[in-house]
């Protein structure tokens, strides 16, 4: 057999196994195989993570890397002990200034129980907007739990493990969100656009809303509590000849920052699939 | 021997890639670290070995990612498979070859990976993330490509020295 022959046959081999993978995957039988193999991977990304956030730490705080490194081969030991002194105490600063966002967030909402949780980790594909946090079943996670940040409604829980959990964010173009303006009262859906984006659709066409407005989660759907922020109309799409607008969101949470987020514990999705059937 | 290195370095790739890469943005585009690794080992020669690194790290990938589990190792697989074709056809010392195979491969590994979600449910903006992710990620591949390239091909001499004759 050729080179080339034995390669063919292993292509072929592989993609019949991915697109079992695939077909699989969509009817659901491989989630407990995922849940098994996820939790030593979550468990090197939340170490990769933290060793992410130190050293970039060190670096926004010390603009002048070079004269460091200088002073570093002066005084080696002693500066390096101090460094590490200091990007901890650092570290744990940040982690205050996020939990202080956060507690704030949690006092505007008073009724909701949270529980926070550390990102480590985002979806590697570029066309998908999900995270991964370090919190799974054994603290109490389950799936459709809303998340929320410091600014606003972050996503909500779509996949759990013991250890970690994923989170489909609001601008995944997947993500459809109940929402209201708060000036005029206008409903929409908030779905979420490539690069981060977000677009308020299916707005009533005499529906009064303008640059500026507040969009809140509406409750209608059950699967998020009313009154998260969700973002802010920055323009508004409308032509006279459709039936409804749309309007451009500009997220009330900063996506890129994400370090901590809440996840709201004592909210249960509404479940209408009974509803779904249709009246006999 | 390959395997036994190649694994952990493509889980960790792909670990980086979601923790630390996904976070490092060129105009809307990043780098698959587990894309030009796969390739690179391509390139260096082993054909064979590199579309089983192009499956098990798109797998590494698909189980950290959101979307459908297969459609990376799916995607990974191709890729590498027309990359090895380039063997013996293509003179393997010259700057261009890793360069062409990284753009070609990126541009093909999203159109793949575009083609997975549709066909999954997930709703996509063809001519959007094309504009928008596709091509500054093509960019940002092909560009990150020759550092990459240069530590695989590196670890290729390292696992298989060149024999020496006298």
């Amino acid at each position: 057999m050729t080179k080339l022959q034995t390669r063919t046959l292993l292509v072929a081999g592989l993609v019949a196994a991915s697109l079992a993978l695939l077909w699989l995957n969509q009817q659901g039988t491989l989630d407990p195989v995922k849940d098994v193999v996820l939790i030593p991977i979550t468990t090197l990304q939340q170490g990769v993570a933290q060793a992410w956030r130190g050293a970039t730490r060190v670096f926004q705080n010390n603009p002048d890397a070079e004269a460091l490194r200088q002073r570093n081969t002066e005084l080696e030991e002693q500066l390096a002990a101090a460094q590490a002194r200091i990007a901890q105490l650092e570290e744990n600063q940040a982690e205050l200034n996020h939990l202080a966002g956060l507690l704030d967030y949690a006092r505007t909402q008073p009724t909701n129980q949270y529980l926070a949780a550390n990102v480590i980790g985002q979806d590697p594909s570029p066309f998908l907007g999900y995270l991964i946090l370090d919190r799974g079943s054994d603290a109490g996670i389950q799936r459709g739990m809303p998340v929320v940040g410091a600014g606003g409604l972050v996503g909500q829980i779509v996949e759990v493990t013991s250890a970690a959990s994923k989170v489909l964010l609001i601008t995944d173009p997947a993500s459809a969100v109940n929402a209201r303006a708060q000036s005029s009262r206008a409903l929409g859906i908030v779905v979420g656009q490539l690069a981060g984006g977000l677009s308020l659709q299916n707005i009533a066409q005499e529906a009064e809303v303008k640059p500026g407005d507040s969009v809140v989660t509406s409750g209608l759907g059950g699967k998020f509590p009313e009154g998260i922020l969700i973002g802010t109309v920055n323009a508004v799409q409308r032509q006279e000849y459709e039936v409804q607008q749309n309007a451009s969101l500009t997220p009330a949470t900063n996506f890129a920052g994400l370090e901590i987020v809440l996840i709201i514990t004592n909210f249960t999705p509404i479940d209408f699939s009974p509803f779904e059937g249709g009246t006999p | 021997m390959t395997y036994l290195i190649g694994f952990p370095l493509l889980l960790l790739a792909a670990v980086l890639q979601s923790t630390v890469l996904s976070q490092l943005t060129f105009f809307g585009g990043t780098l698959n670290l587990v894309l030009l690794m796969a390739l690179s080992w391509t390139l260096s020669g082993e054909g064979l070995e590199g579309i089983v690194w192009g499956f098990t790290g798109g797998l590494f990938l698909d189980v950290l990612s959101g979307g459908p589990l297969g459609a990376s190792a799916l995607a990974l697989v191709l890729i590498t498979f027309f990359a090895g074709l380039t063997e013996g056809r293509f003179w393997r010392s010259h700057l261009l070859l890793p360069l062409a195979t990284a753009l070609l491969g990126s541009l093909g590994f999203h159109i793949i990976s575009l083609f997975a979600l549709f066909f999954s449910g997930h709703p996509v903006a063809v001519s959007q993330a094309l504009w928008q992710i596709t091509l500054p990620s093509v960019l940002v591949n092909t560009l990150g490509m020759l550092p990459v390239y240069r530590a695989v091909h590196w670890m290729h001499g390292f696992i298989y020295p060149a024999p020496v004759t006298l």
